[in-house]
């Protein structure tokens, strides 16, 4: 993710200047946060790329008022979730809380058990962890971890409290990390495992 | 229960947000509780475990510039260029990709010796609407990309041109003013840039580029990599420029010209003692300058925004200060012109900067629409 400074150097380029260059850096530079969490979304490929298009048609329609905003980053989240509510509630499908609801595409978190130094088995163990965390807690530990967000970024996209984001980043280390230490008391348990 | 603050404590550490006294709370508690200490690094591993962006952000715009289009969203004519960029060069260009940037600085006497006239020609033999054009007025700058996905920066009062079949064989561009060039690296297809007295051949790797109209020099600066300028009337002689180095050309129409010889022939003595072009006059190979508070090149500090002038006099800062705020500065006298001045200009409008000049040199002005007149009484 890019650094705060450079964002707001592209902003201001934006609204200034019209500076086409300047909106193309910041559509790459977001394409790949804000395709992953529309994905979450909406949970269509082709849609979540229709709304990031739309936040961005947005972005440069108001670009000579982009330059107010104080945290882009956050700003294109936000736009990027209500975009993606107004799309489903367009479709008539119910949904009271979709970010709740919304079901975590986690192909996204990859793991190489050569880089991580742990067995194959051990991954499978972290992924299913992963898998079984409640949706909000997966999709804060998604933000926070693959996107770079801050605590009172993730608190703002989601429309909760900041020591909700606080508690629930630590349920799920704390479910991941036991699930290896859990791996780690059977492996001792069974000797050919240290034998490895 | 200790665990549970424990994960809460590395959550914190991991995501960036912890303060130094929760950060040693959490050692002292990993030091209590010492089978903590592997699943917490494993866990740390994990988090720092970053996964590669799948998607490919340069393709993903291209369609998304297509939309816009759909939707009837304009944007200037230049950006088409950059929405119709080759998305498969972009897509390579973070492997080929070696920053390449041209600083150089054109100047001539002669607005009206357009080095656009020599391109004009060649594209005699084709319809006019072959050529793109890209131009900048006074106080304006502008980025583009071309097609093959060198991006160009335009400073103000300066143009630059191609031909649409740019990129399918040699890559050339025609340019007068002033602009910095990060070329993407293709051995196969050179990158030449054609001035009113020189050529300049891209190499490899680094450089950037910088010009303008109106002035009494050609200068190139290459901030990185080899770059190769051909001087027009000399084309047997080709010189190879090394990072950090700065060409200084004096311009030919004005050498031509008995009544502005004067700096020329004073260039001409400063050039005559340096030892690697002392048979040419018109040549002068020097550094760059850096800005002494950040040491920042200055050469190419328009690019930030920033008019950086060092030992300038008067008269040559009026001339950057016209392009730059887009107004005409005219003295009322001759004294006040050859004072040198030294200073940045970022944020400030015309009045600002000229308050500011104030300070440094005593004169009065006066404003009348877009016309400065300077005086020093």
């Amino acid at each position: 993710m890019i650094a705060a400074a450079k964002i707001k150097y592209l902003q201001e380029q934006i609204a200034r200047n019209d500076d086409t260059f300047a909106y193309k850096e910041l559509f790459v530079s977001f394409y790949n946060p804000l395709l992953r969490f529309a994905v979450t979304l909406v949970k269509s490929r082709e849609q979540a790329e229709e709304v990031v298009s739309d936040v961005f048609i947005n972005v440069w329609e108001k670009r000579k008022r982009i330059n107010s905003i104080t945290n882009l980053k956050v700003y294109l989240f936000i736009a990027v979730k209500n975009t993606s509510l107004n799309y489903l509630s367009k479709q008539n499908k119910n949904l009271t809380d979709s970010v709740d609801e919304a079901g975590m595409e986690f192909k996204s978190i990859y793991f190489d058990p050569e880089q991580l130094m742990v067995t194959a088995e051990m991954v499978a163990r972290i992924r299913a962890a992963i898998e079984e965390l409640p949706p909000k807690c997966k999709l804060i530990f998604k933000l926070i971890k693959e996107e770079e967000l801050k605590y009172r970024d993730v608190a703002e996209i989601l429309n909760i409290s900041s020591k909700t984001v606080e508690s629930q980043l630590a349920i799920a280390l704390k479910k991941i990390g036991t699930s290896i230490n859990f791996d780690i008391t059977r492996t001792i348990a069974a000797p050919h495992g240290l034998s490895k | 229960m200790p665990k549970n603050k424990i994960w809460e404590l590395v959550a914190k550490k991991l995501s960036g947000e912890a303060s130094i006294e929760e950060l040693g709370e959490l050692e002292n508690l990993l030091r209590a509780n010492p089978e903590m200490h592997y699943p917490m690094q494993t866990v740390a591993d994990l988090w720092h475990h970053t996964t590669p962006d799948t998607e490919d952000a340069h393709t993903a715009f291209s369609a998304h510039a297509e939309r816009m289009k759909e939707l009837g969203m304009y944007i200037e004519t230049d950006t088409e260029q950059i929405f119709s960029a080759d998305s498969k060069t972009s897509s390579r260009k973070k492997y080929l990709f070696l920053t390449v940037a041209i600083l150089f600085l054109l100047t001539t006497g002669y607005y009206a010796y357009s080095i656009l006239s020599a391109p004009a020609a060649k594209a005699a033999a084709s319809p006019l609407d072959d050529k793109s054009e890209v131009s900048t007025k006074y106080g304006s700058r502008t980025k583009l990309l071309l097609p093959d996905g060198t991006q160009v920066w335009l400073n103000s009062g300066s143009k630059l041109s191609y031909d649409k079949t740019y990129g399918n064989g040699i890559r050339e561009v025609s340019l007068a003013g002033e602009a910095y060039f990060d070329v993407v690296r293709n051995p196969a297809r050179p990158f030449v840039i054609h001035t009113s007295s020189i050529d300049i051949r891209v190499l490899g790797t680094a450089f950037n580029v910088k010009s303008f109209p109106g002035e009494k020099n050609t200068e190139t600066s290459l901030i990185r990599g080899s770059i190769e300028v051909i001087i027009k009337n000399r084309p047997a002689e080709k010189i190879i420029l090394q990072p950090n180095e700065k060409l200084i050309t004096a311009n030919e129409e004005m050498v031509k010209e008995s009544v502005t010889t004067d700096e020329a022939a004073e260039k001409t003595k400063q050039l005559a003692a340096k030892e690697k072009y002392k048979q040419d006059p018109l040549v002068l190979v020097s550094h760059l300058t850096y800005s002494p508070a950040d040491s920042t090149v200055i050469e190419t500090s328009w690019m930030d925004n920033k008019l950086i002038f060092r030992s300038e006099t008067f008269e040559d800062l009026a001339i950057k200060m016209e392009r730059w705020y887009g107004v005409n500065i005219r003295f009322a006298d001759e004294y006040i012109k050859p004072k040198r001045l030294n200073g940045i200009f970022e944020n400030e409008s015309i009045q600002q900067a000229l308050t500011a000049l104030q300070l440094i040199t005593p004169f009065t002005y006066t404003v009348n629409k877009n016309e400065i007149l300077i005086s020093s009484k």
